[in-house]
């Protein structure tokens, strides 16, 4: 290990090399950074594996769920120093076990459209999901989504009202503000002509959403991803987006893509869990524990899911009481509920009930008007 | 491990901070490449106090911004002295001389020096903590970036201030919402863990240098064991250190349930794990320990 990291050629190489496969993988790493992280291991004449983590660790990486794709991404390239044959096989598994799969597919749907046997040669049992999102997109009509938007729009404002410490100009009403009043008599020798006023502002609400996108759910992911992008290409909510089946991961970034086909892409390549099983119980506990500082007494937590938990229930029903004492509200919105003989009686859905402030359909676009008309009060 | 790691480890050492290569090696960087530390981790795990240690290390001034919501350049980079402002235009119209001119109204004279302007101006390197960052809003984030990536403050009346000794810069987050990118890639970053057993106890034995050695370990095997509960609030070093601190002052000499109980607010800040522990985690916590005295 020491005798190929003593050459600083060698170092430097491995370092770019890291960087790009980071970047591969979706972790953002600026220029500046990677400067940064040379500066530092010239510096420091690095001479072992540890002390070059560090230095990774310190330079290249910002946020702490990029820890895990650092150190994946380290190994694989050090195995791919080692033997450099077997490690492109390695990468390729590895691509293919993590988000690769779906890029694969994303490849094939590109190449082979006019081959339609191939996909379920490439990997059985894995829709080409997010190009059919993107289809369904193009299908959902037009017209529904300025009106979705306007109920988006609703609800946000009746939301927003949460009081702030910040104050914002106001034409004739509220507080004077004497501050202001003085720094514009500067302009008239000191003379105070007119009176400034300020007002507290309202702030966004902070809405933390988390949405199952398991096996049961797969029926309703297109309206989800196209619910989940609109809330946040809306920029109306101060949100973060959190997605789960078999475990929980925060997309919050990913979802704020600038176009939905992006938003898909990054998404894909972020999350491979689709239509995997559901733990609604874990999920939450990885909420609470691992992002618990997310949710704040202002925050309103909206759960997508059916409530077809095959987890542990005690679990969850911990958990859920657990994120309710920490807050504002929980509103479950369960696409099962459009049905018009549903009863929740999924042992999941049993369970989580009591501990939900409400609890609506969500089977459509439209109901977001619904849920509008709820959080509106 | 490299030399100048040791010396920054010794360095804070001696100002009762125990730290390992990690946060060594941030602040070694952060000061040869000139950029701001971003420190993330749970509550209580020392984050504001690196930079409290490292003001004292460097021997200069430390510069505290608190960060929260509706913070604004006003109260965060500077501010017009608007009174002084006023008051200077009223008495050169009083003394009738035309010696006031716009250009003097906005100079340094006016100019209101808050934190972030005051550490770029200092004499000296000063430290400059923006504490918990993550509860200012988005739109704050924006001013400060140009602090953070050019050391300098532009004002627009007045003019581009440039720092001429670059304060260190130390950022700390408790995570409640998500930094932005742009913050983010122009710091250093430093996510500190819960401590090991070993890193507490010392800090324990430091921090509390009264209570005995045998009862320091057996202090710090609790608290280790607590962590690994399922509790809604789990206890940071801090709590750890003030644990350490009631139990010293309450003279206990071996730590039995009885005592544990009496003291226990200081460690859990939640009444639901508070009960809990009284109910049934008290004996086996102590026994995991390898101090079981009282089941």
């Amino acid at each position: 290990m020491g005798s190929i990291l003593e050459n600083v050629w060698i170092t430097t190489d491995f370092s770019l090399r890291l960087c790009a496969l980071l970047r591969r993988r979706g972790v953002e790493v600026g220029t500046r950074q990677v400067i940064a992280c040379m500066e530092a291991i010239r510096l420091l004449e690095i001479v072992n594996e540890d002390e070059l983590k560090r230095v990774y660790r310190i330079t290249l990486i910002n946020r702490k769920q990029d820890l895990w794709h650092l150190y994946r991404a380290y190994e694989l390239l050090l195995k791919d120093y080692l033997s450099p044959r077997a490690s492109a096989e390695e990468e390729a598994k590895q691509e293919a076990r993590n988000s690769g799969a779906v890029r694969k597919q994303y490849r094939s749907e590109e190449s082979s459209s006019n081959d339609p046997g191939e996909e379920s040669v490439i990997s059985p049992g894995y829709s080409t999901r997010e190009v059919d999102h993107c289809r369904d997109f193009r299908l959902i009509p037009q017209e529904d989504v300025p009106a979705a938007m306007a109920a988006l729009k609703r609800l946000a404002r009746k939301h927003a009202s949460l009081a702030r410490r910040k104050s914002k100009r106001a034409k004739r009403h509220g507080h004077i503000d004497l501050r202001g009043s003085c720094r514009d008599s500067v302009k008239f020798d000191g003379e105070i002509i007119r009176w400034r006023y300020k007002r507290k502002m309202a702030t966004r609400s902070r809405l933390v959403i988390v949405s199952d996108v398991s096996g049961s759910m797969e029926v309703y992911s297109s309206f989800l991803l196209n619910f989940l992008y609109l809330l946040n290409s809306a920029r109306f909510f101060r949100m973060a987006t959190f997605v789960f089946s078999t475990r929980l991961e925060n997309l919050s970034r990913q979802f704020r893509s600038r176009s939905f086909p992006e938003m898909l892409k990054n998404v894909a390549l972020h999350f491979s869990g689709w239509s995997g099983g559901t733990k609604i119980g874990r999920a939450i506990q990885t909420l609470n524990e691992t992002y618990g500082p997310v949710v704040t007494p202002k925050t309103t937590v909206v759960i997508m899911s059916d409530g077809w938990d095959t987890g542990d229930l005690e679990l969850l029903d911990r958990e859920m009481s657990k994120l309710r004492s920490r807050a504002r509200s929980i509103v479950w919105i369960n696409p099962l509920k459009g049905a018009p003989a549903y009863e929740p009686l999924a042992a999941g859905m049993a369970t989580t009930l009591p501990y939900c402030d409400e609890f609506i359909a969500g089977h459509s676009i439209n109901s977001l008007a619904e849920l509008a008309k709820m959080l509106g009060g | 491990m490299n030399q100048p790691y040791n010396d920054i480890i010794a360095g804070l050492r001696r100002y009762d901070y125990v730290a390992d290569a990690d946060i060594a090696g941030a602040l070694f960087l952060a000061e040869q490449l000139n950029k701001p530390i971003l420190i993330e981790g749970e509550a209580g795990v020392g984050k504001t106090e690196i930079a409290r240690v490292l003001a004292k290390l460097k021997d200069t001034e430390l510069i505290r911004l608190q960060c929260y919501e509706g913070l604004d350049c006003n109260a965060a980079l500077y501010e017009w002295n608007y009174q002084k402002q006023i008051v200077s235009i009223r008495l050169n119209e009083l003394r009738n001389n035309r010696e006031l001119s716009i250009g003097d109204l906005y100079s340094r004279d006016y100019l209101l020096e808050r934190p972030i302007l005051k550490a770029l101006t200092a004499a000296k390197r000063a430290v400059l903590l923006l504490d918990e960052i993550d509860r200012s809003d988005e739109e704050f984030e924006a001013l400060l970036l140009e602090t953070l990536a050019e050391y300098q403050l532009t004002i627009p009346e007045f003019g581009t201030i440039k720092a001429q000794h670059p304060p260190y810069i130390v950022l700390t987050s408790n995570r409640t919402r998500e930094l932005t990118d742009a913050l983010r890639r122009r710091c250093l970053y430093l996510w500190i863990n819960y401590p090991s057993f070993q890193k507490e106890l010392e800090v324990i034995q430091i921090k509390v240098p009264g209570l005995g050695a045998a009862l320091a370990s057996q202090a710090t095997s609790f608290v280790q064991a607590l962590r690994r509960e399922r509790l809604n609030k789990v206890p940071g070093l801090s709590e750890a250190i003030d644990w350490a601190k009631a139990l010293q002052s309450t003279g206990v000499r071996v730590l039995e349930r009885a005592d544990v109980e009496a003291t226990i607010g200081c460690l859990l800040k939640d009444q639901h794990d508070i009960r809990n522990l009284k109910e049934t985690m008290v004996g086996p916590l102590l026994q995991k320990g390898g101090h079981g005295l009282d089941p």
